[in-house]
């Protein structure tokens, strides 16, 4: 083979025609069946170990789409994508990864039968667009208005999210509870903990959802402590800040607390000029010392009297700064018995405000009850060598909260923690699509269906075979989501399509027995927004990728990769 | 025409960066899955660390990276200084860790147990395909949740109740230092149980409150507690000793107080200089002065002492420490009831300390500054041994033993120790598992067995025949009668003969364990196989400068 360009730059790499749609097919498929053994909730973990040795235990396509250091062209055009998805809805990393992975290798075979790339990516843009159609006006369930009340749907809507992040969900103790909301007044199978987590993360939403705003989930503070176990998870509300008072006679618990959130410096400020001091007796100095401290002492007693006059009997005082405090001025606070916590993170600072009420003080002047905020409970806590302050039973209309995730080592906090994200994600998705999708299969399953039934006759010529790749290329999910839990594909898909031509209803797979199931009353929920994304942006890569005729690098040789053997 | 670099044959290895290392299942098929090699590689931990189990265990000799040596036969020391390089071997490392955090005692219980359960899930494995099914990680967990709610409470002999019983105390401890330090249990547990019984606060002992200064000379014997505060250093002054004196303890240093911003001395004649310094003496002395009239007898500063300050000091006869770090400052305040002031004065009445006595004594050739009050809420145990190495070993079978006590006083329960309670859940699991349907009956029979590793080592330790110690160990727990617990244990002192049956009443030796903290290392335990067994493939990126793996 040679080309043109190896005239112009001799040192090009290049790939081309069928051999470029191999490679970039290759490494769509290598990708998927990289991530595959990861979707759904019987999916298994990866262990990663990063330069330094850090360990990660993760089932989380995203995370592994990011840490694995990719290098492959295709392989990294395709997980930068991925993580696309993740970035706009939060999840469904993993199912795009699969969806264009099987695209491209469905696509690949009428290719070579020597069907035009161009006509199959018609054929797939159509099929989308019907997919993405049926979806909106026949698939997904509307909500309506007051989603938000909807605590059922949305602890399901988290549940489904968080089952497929935490491999915890399938080892924890398994039991039949009795869920008690609503439409789902019946016995289920849950996990206890993925039910546990799901309830802090919508009571979480709830907390800072406020109407006519988009929800930030900013002012969800995430704090992981690593003792106890991931059961121990819960929602505080109010705000837990990673660092104590730093003066031994600071009261450890306080109750019915004004949190003053101020960001006045406390402690001795340098001045900008060259300055000092020039005396000729120890007495002289003593002075100097005694009104260089001064100005501080002046600020402390401002501070302890404005606490004097707004503290009633049984309340106390806590301060939380976002500058120093210097050793002496905590004395002056410790005496007075207020709490007073230095150097908060500034997140931390908006986050007091709309959890506790008031506003930051930013100068002791004119210093009014108004601007401070209120907590029933402050208390410090030691877990061997770290501190953390609990600011918790705020006021009722708390704006911001915080979801404290606990876990036996570094591994497990740093899974919930992903997890929890991609939680708070999917509620939020589900709040402002004020819509649902039965998920477990089901969605694709009925797609497949629908595109097959109704589609596919409706489209005329070559085309059809593009609209039938898509229709096929769907069913990956519900395959992969029976492989994982141990099933046999073939004849779980064959079950879920007989069950859903026979009953017309959202048919998804129960990855516990591989049966057919009514993801409703399971109670297992995807996003629209996610299902929607995914099927965008497969499509797109698996478009863009057919249509690539040749591959090039120019320029340096960079080496070659040896792949070592282990 | 193509490159390396767009191999479509290289698999998963060829898409990563270079130097990127790749394990998974598809690999090889047969028998190095990466299931299999993690047990063999947490394996190989566990039986490496199991010749140090129980009281007969052999001590290793570690040489850490910084050439420091250190002999021990304490499981969580010994890990730590371990470099354990291999990925899922350091999540088992990581739950004995996080056992010795917890309750401080029975991390080899973790090793070897997890140990022998990869070990027991690999002949499953071996009869099944590659992947563990997820019926028999359910089935651990539900072994676990057995053992916890089911078989523990029926196995508990006796509990503490009331702590100001120093034998149900001494009974709890005694086992728990022979593991540690065998031999040595009769002269530490008295000395624990007593400083933790000083210190105990509405029943609750905290940790930090019993504390032990290592005195290298002398033997184990010679270690003696001190109600209060033990400061490793002399004292600066002439006094060295003083009877109920007050205390002021200053966290800044006892020096002329200086500006923040730069102070220079202005000085334009001779005189001026010695007019200054005259100043400078009288402004110490009147600070000096005015402490001593408060009726300190003792100064105690965290930071600079400045000898002028130290001159004043010892002209009015008061005794004065320099104690450097900030948390030991902290613990002598604790113990002699002070609040450590930051500005230099005459303290408050209340934020003054008091001891009874504070004076020098010479130990192992070194001063340390003793200061004892009744009504400390500190204790101080002073370790003597011959050599650094036992002495800090000392010290980790005292603190273990802190835990213990802090551990009784929030759940009192006892299981019978040597091995007997491991056998008792063992037979009663298998017995439990030919009730279960489906892989789930091997998974509790996998988990029975396993928990046999213990007998099994103690009696291999202590050097019996374990396969017959085993037996009949086996046989006297499987013949126990319905409501009553089987009190066999191993019994790990072999007398210089071939006489003994390897086995003996635990109840007879009095070798009790906190039904807490064997609960707590056997979830642990369970925690880390669990997730050893759910890793199918393990992505490594290449190390980060350094030494290669």
């Amino acid at each position: 083979m040679t080309s043109s360009l190896q005239e112009i730059s001799p040192n090009a790499e290049i790939v081309s025609k069928q051999q470029a749609l191999r490679v970039n097919t290759n490494a769509a498929v290598g990708l998927m069946n990289v991530l595959k053994s990861n979707l759904g909730p019987t999916g298994t973990l990866k262990l990663l170990v990063g330069g330094a040795g850090q360990l990660k235990l993760t089932k989380d396509g995203l995370t592994l789409l990011k840490e694995m250091q990719i290098q492959h062209p295709t392989a990294a055009m395709i997980a930068r994508s991925a993580t696309a998805q993740d970035d706009i809805t939060g999840d469904g990393t993993t199912s795009t990864v699969l969806l264009t992975g099987e695209l491209l290798r469905l696509a690949e075979q009428y290719v070579a039968e020597g069907l035009h790339p161009r006509i199959l990516t018609d054929g797939l843009d159509r099929a989308r667009d019907a997919c993405a159609d049926f979806l909106k006006s026949d698939f997904q369930v509307a909500l309506g208005e007051d989603v938000i009340q909807n605590s059922d749907v949305l602890i399901s809507t988290a549940r489904t999210s968080l089952q497929t992040k935490l491999d915890l969900a399938l080892v924890e103790k398994v039991r039949v509870a009795r869920c008690e909301h609503g439409s789902f007044a019946k016995l289920m199978f849950l996990s206890l903990i993925v039910f546990k987590i799901a309830r802090a993360v919508v009571d979480a939403i709830q907390t800072i959802y406020t109407k006519d705003a988009p929800l930030d989930l900013n002012r969800v503070e995430i704090i992981t402590m690593e003792r106890q176990s991931a059961m121990d998870s819960r929602f505080v509300r109010g705000l837990v800040l990673d660092h104590g008072g730093r003066h031994p006679d600071m009261p450890k618990v306080l109750k019915n607390v004004h949190i003053m959130t101020c960001n006045i410096s406390l402690e001795y400020e340098q001045t900008e000029t060259q300055a000092g001091f020039v005396y000729s007796t120890a007495e002289e100095r003593e002075k100097l010392v005694e009104s260089e401290r001064k100005w501080l002492d002046e600020r402390c007693r401002k501070i302890v009297s404005f606490k004097r006059s707004v503290c009633g009997p049984d309340e106390t005082f806590c301060i939380i700064n976002q500058k120093g405090v210097d050793p002496l001025s905590l004395d002056i606070f410790a005496k007075e018995g207020i709490l007073c916590l230095r150097r908060a993170k500034r997140r931390n600072m908006e986050r007091l405000t709309l959890a506790c009420g008031g506003s930051p003080i930013l100068s002791l002047e004119d210093l009014d009850k108004k601007q401070l905020g209120y907590a029933g409970k402050v208390s410090e806590v030691s877990y061997g060598e770290d501190k953390y302050t609990f600011v918790e039973d705020c006021p009722n209309n708390a704006q911001s909260c915080t979801l404290l995730l606990q876990g036996p080592n570094e591994l497990t906090t740093a899974q919930v923690k992903d997890a929890v994200k991609d939680g708070l994600r999917a509620v939020k998705n589900t709040v402002e699509d004020k819509a649902v999708v039965p998920g477990g299969g089901a969605f694709e399953i009925a797609a497949h269906m629908y595109l097959h039934e109704k589609v596919v006759p409706e489209t005329a010529g070559k085309t059809k075979l593009g609209v039938q790749v898509f229709a096929d290329a769907l069913l990956i999910i519900p395959k992969t989501l029976a492989a994982n839990a141990g099933y046999d594909v073939q004849e779980s898909i064959l079950k879920l399509k007989d069950e859903r031509k026979a009953t017309g209803m959202a048919i998804g797979m129960n990855c516990r027995t591989g049966e057919p199931m009514l993801p409703e009353t399971e109670g297992v929920w995807d996003n629209v927004r996610v299902k929607r994304q995914s099927i965008y942006l497969s499509t797109v890569l698996a478009n863009q990728l057919l249509l690539v005729d040749e591959v090039m690098r120019a320029g340096k040789q960079m080496g070659k990769p040896k792949p070592e053997d282990m | 025409m193509t490159s390396m670099a767009y191999n479509s044959a290289a698999g998963l290895a060829g898409m990563l960066k270079e130097g990127t290392r790749h394990f998974s299942q598809e690999d090889d098929p047969t028998n190095s899955s990466v299931v299999l090699r993690n047990i063999s590689a947490c394996l190989e931990l566990s039986r490496m660390l199991s010749t140090s189990l129980g009281p007969q265990g052999r001590c290793k000799l570690v040489v850490n990276h910084l050439e420091k040596i250190m002999v021990t036969s304490d499981c969580a020391a010994i890990l730590k200084e371990v470099e354990v390089e291999h990925p899922a071997a350091k999540l088992l490392a990581s739950a004995c860790r996080k056992q010795e955090e917890e309750c401080g005692d029975n991390t080899n219980f973790v090793l070897a147990f997890a140990g022998e359960l990869l070990w027991q899930t690999a002949q499953l494995i071996a009869k099944m395909t590659w992947q563990p099914a997820p019926e028999i990680l359910a089935g651990y967990r539900r072994a676990l949740d057995l053992c916890e709610s089911k078989f523990f409470p029926t196995l508990v002999c006796d509990s503490v109740n009331n702590f100001t019983q120093k034998d149900q105390l001494l009974q709890l401890l005694r086992p728990v230092l022979a593991s540690k330090q065998y031999g040595s249990e009769g002269v530490l547990a008295p000395l624990v149980v007593e400083a933790c019984l000083r210190v105990m606060k509405n029943g609750r002992v905290s940790v930090e409150s019993v504390r032990t200064v290592k005195i290298p000379g002398a033997s184990v014997s010679q270690s003696v507690l001190l109600d209060g505060y033990a400061a490793k250093s002399g004292v600066e002054t002439v006094v060295t000793s003083v009877e109920k004196a007050k205390i002021a303890v200053f966290a800044s240093g006892f020096e002329a107080s200086s500006t923040e911003a730069k102070g220079t001395v202005l000085m334009k004649t001779a005189d001026d200089l010695k007019n200054y310094n005259k100043s400078e003496e009288a402004k110490m002395e009147e600070i000096v002065r005015s402490i001593v009239e408060s009726g300190v007898k003792i100064v105690v500063t965290g930071g600079n002492l400045s000898d002028m300050a130290l001159h004043f000091l010892d002209r009015h006869q008061v005794m004065c420490l320099r104690i450097g770090s900030k948390w030991e400052l902290r613990r002598l305040c604790q113990a002699v009831g002070a609040t450590a002031l930051v500005r230099l004065g005459p303290p408050t009445p209340d934020e003054m300390g008091y001891c009874d006595s504070a004076r020098v004594q010479e130990m192992g050739g070194k001063p340390v500054t003793i200061f004892t009050n009744a009504e400390s809420k500190l204790a101080t145990i002073v370790l003597r041994a011959s050599t650094t190495s036992v002495l800090n070993d000392l010290e980790r079978a005292v603190d273990d033993g802190v835990q213990a006590v802090a551990q009784a006083a929030k759940d009192g329960r006892f299981v019978y120790g040597g091995g007997a309670v491991e056998m008792a859940l063992s037979v009663a699991l298998q017995q439990e598992a030919e009730k279960v349907p489906g892989l789930e009956q091997y998974a509790l029979a996998a988990f029975g067995k396993a928990l046999e590793v213990i007998p099994r080592t103690l009696a291999e330790n202590a050097g019996w025949d374990s396969t017959r110690v085993l037996a009949d160990l086996q046989s006297s727990h499987a013949s126990v009668t319905e409501g009553t617990i089987c009190d066999v244990g191993v019994d790990i002192d072999r007398l210089g003969d071939d006489q003994g049956s390897g086995t003996t009443s635990m109840k007879e030796k009095a070798i009790y364990d906190l039904l807490n903290t064997k609960m707590s290392a056997l979830r642990q335990a369970v925690d880390a196989t669990v997730t050893i067994l759910k890793v199918d493939q393990i992505i490594m990126s290449k190390p980060s400068g350094g030494p290669k793996m």
